[in-house]
């Protein structure tokens, strides 16, 4: 019941027929809605097409490399690459799987140019970084370094299948889709990378 | 108590335990080996899944998206300032009007050919032996080109004039091979002829 002295409000949007109808932001819009858009040559969508995926693309390629100034160069290949591509994308897979896929070929193409590394795994020696210090914090940002740099040797194959699998939480089957191999071969890779790992790590850091 | 003929657990059953994907066998709690080679795995994973990415500056991400929007329009536009040095949107009528002059220059150079050559190829029909005909002379031809102060063959001529054959290349007006192909599909009187141009063209550009 209005009390008295008070008015109730009620605001009403009257739209004339002429107006344009009031598009979605691009934020609002799917994943395949935002290619669509793309497609039709609306560059914001791309824009929210970065925004959205930068960070798992960047992760990934971080993975892979192992520091920021060349993740942050894969990446922006990865988004250029999608950028051409993006008209023979079928939507047969996420655009996030196929922007995996992108990153893994961009990263393993990045990682045959470059120098691989310079010793086979099994002739690398542990080196016991063990600190005296009681910094729990300190203990474990060395475990991360030390976990990253062997991760960064792994041989390419068994470091995607490694990188998708722990970090990015994706099936053996879209795995071996991305890489272009079979579901054995994606295991066989991953549970090799795990053995290396162990070797390269060593016993304390595990 | 373990068996002489233990079958041990193979390398995916053991990442697919480790993974949880499967349920352990009593196999595990048999042997001692599989047993600590699914606790190893089982602890790398751990290990190396505890292992974050750094995270980059705030200021980094909206930076970055910067970045692939100038690739991106670059990428958009990728010739605009290559043909002839027009400027940006003109390349749109550009690159039609030199695949249509070039298209009239083979056509001139081809109708040219077949005209002078057209006696020689009727006595080769003949099946006649022939003396090598004399080459037409360029003086012969170049007049009639130069002089005909045609308006679409000045236009043609000064649109490919600075023209070579990496830009057609690149434009897609020519393709890897053609120019092999067309010379490979001329007859011999054509080839004559050409030949004959082109040393014309060749002793022009030396007195020059």
């Amino acid at each position: 019941m209005p009390r008295t002295g008070e008015r109730d409000w009620k605001l009403t949007v009257v739209r004339q027929s002429g107006d344009p109808p009031v598009e979605p932001s691009m934020a609002e819009l799917g994943d395949a809605e935002l290619v669509s858009a793309c497609l039709d040559g609306r560059s914001a969508a791309f824009d929210q097409i970065v925004e959205r995926h930068r960070r798992t693309v960047y992760q990934l390629c971080y993975r892979f490399v192992g520091n920021h100034e060349d993740a942050s160069d894969l990446s922006q290949e990865v988004f250029l690459r999608a950028y051409r591509g993006l008209p023979k994308f079928r939507g047969q897979s996420t655009l996030g799987t196929w922007l995996h896929r992108i990153s893994v070929n961009v990263c393993l193409n990045r990682m045959s140019a470059k120098t691989p590394p310079s010793e086979p795994i099994e002739e690398h020696r542990h080196v016991d970084l063990k600190t005296e210090s009681p910094a729990e914090r300190l203990l474990r940002s060395e475990r991360a370094v030390r976990v990253r740099k062997a991760v960064a040797r792994l041989p390419r194959k068994q470091r995607a299948a490694l990188i998708l699998r722990v970090y990015h939480d994706l099936s053996h089957q879209e795995i071996a889709d991305i890489v272009g191999t079979s579901v054995g071969a994606v295991k066989a890779n991953v549970f090799h990378a795990l053995q290396n790992l162990r070797k390269l790590i060593g016993d304390d850091a595990v | 108590m373990q068996s002489k003929f233990m079958k041990h657990l193979s390398r995916e059953e053991l990442l697919d335990i480790a993974e949880g994907s499967r349920a352990e066998p009593p196999h595990v709690a048999e042997c001692a080996s599989c047993r600590g080679e699914l606790q190893e795995l089982r602890a790398v994973m751990v290990a190396v899944s505890e292992v974050d990415v750094p995270e980059p500056s705030p200021l980094f991400w909206d930076h970055f998206s910067a970045r692939v929007r100038e690739a991106v329009v670059r990428e958009a536009a990728p010739s605009r300032t290559r043909w002839f040095g027009l400027g940006a949107g003109s390349w749109r009528i550009a690159v039609p009007a030199a695949a249509l002059a070039a298209a009239t220059v083979i056509l001139l150079v081809v109708a040219f050919a077949r005209r002078q050559t057209a006696p020689a190829s009727s006595v080769t029909a003949a099946a006649q032996p022939v003396p090598s005909a004399p080459a037409p002379a360029l003086s012969d031809a170049l007049p009639r080109l130069t002089e005909s102060r045609d308006p679409s063959f000045m236009f043609v001529s000064d649109l490919t004039d600075d023209m070579d054959i990496d830009t057609a290349l690149e434009a897609g007006l020519v393709s890897d091979g053609s120019a092999d192909h067309a010379i490979s599909h001329l007859s011999d009187d054509e080839l004559r002829t050409l030949a004959a141009l082109l040393k014309a063209q060749l002793a022009a550009g030396q007195a020059s």
